[in-house]
């Protein structure tokens, strides 16, 4: 629960999400994400802080500029619920399609 | 982005609208396609008007039992029905959903339905509803990704997500 409340607040900001759009393409350092962005690099540091707090980023350790990369599964939960209510309302028509199949044979007899 | 549905599925069905809407409507044939899979429902309330309630009983394969409070918003016939949807305990008050803490309290749910050659479209949709903004803004996001249409900006991050 709070991992998801941290994710929400970590995803509300446009920021944060063209800092994540841009490592889908790729791990990048602080200085590659700064650049596009226009805003200082204490600032992307705060950016990066929140989305590694909210599990969705880490470090790589390897090199000395340490760049970023997402962490596929930071996104788990979130798809999870997602994947809950596409099974279930995907389910229910399935049942729906036999229940008008059946209910259309009842009315022809 | 408030208003982005956190969740969509359509299908189209072989019966004119009439029959889906009698599906949809008419609580002898709701007992009969709308529980959840394996588990034996029981209606007990269905008062299809705006503020009205439909609320259900659930008993699970486990012995678990479940209630759901659903509140119509909006009855067009024919054409449109809006809930809001969500759990309840045994005397109608709601609460979260039992089986996963992160699911919103109330989410909106609105059902579409159209012609479609000799069939019906339904277009089914969720929302969270009393939401944060954050909260909205996550959902909207998450599901743009899951259906492969994150526009503008964050296609990258859709590609990453499928892909991973």
């Amino acid at each position: 629960m709070d991992k998801l409340d941290a994710q929400f607040a970590a995803l509300a900001d446009p920021t944060r999400r063209a800092i994540l759009a841009r490592l889908a393409r790729g791990g990048a350092t602080v200085t590659e994400l700064q650049r596009p962005l226009g805003i200082s690099q204490p600032a992307v540091s705060r950016h990066l802080k929140l989305l590694e707090e909210a599990g969705l980023i880490e470090q790589t350790r390897a090199a000395q500029a340490r760049p970023r990369r997402l962490k596929p599964q930071g996104f788990d939960a979130a798809r999870q619920w997602i994947e809950e209510l596409r099974s279930l309302w995907g389910d229910r028509f399935d049942r729906l399609d036999a229940f008008l199949a059946e209910s259309a044979r009842g009315d022809a007899e | 982005m408030t208003d982005t549905p956190c969740f969509t599925i359509t299908r189209t069905f072989k019966a004119p609208r009439a029959r889906l809407w009698d599906a949809w409507t008419r609580p002898e044939a709701l007992a009969q396609w709308f529980g959840p899979k394996g588990s034996a429902s029981t209606m007990l309330a269905f008062d299809l008007r705006p503020g009205g309630e439909w609320r259900g009983r659930m008993d699970m394969p486990d012995g678990g039992v479940m209630y759901s409070k659903f509140v119509f918003r909006e009855i067009e016939p024919m054409s449109r029905l809006v809930w809001v949807h969500g759990f309840a305990d045994d005397r109608g008050n709601r609460v979260r959903a039992p089986f996963a803490a992160q699911f919103p309290l109330e989410m909106l749910t609105s059902v579409l339905f159209a012609d479609e050659g000799e069939g019906t479209r339904i277009e089914l949709s969720c929302t969270p509803l009393n939401a944060s903004p954050e909260e909205q803004a996550f959902f909207a996001s998450m599901t743009a990704s899951m259906n492969g249409g994150w526009s503008g900006s964050l296609e990258q991050l859709d590609e990453f997500l499928a892909a991973s």
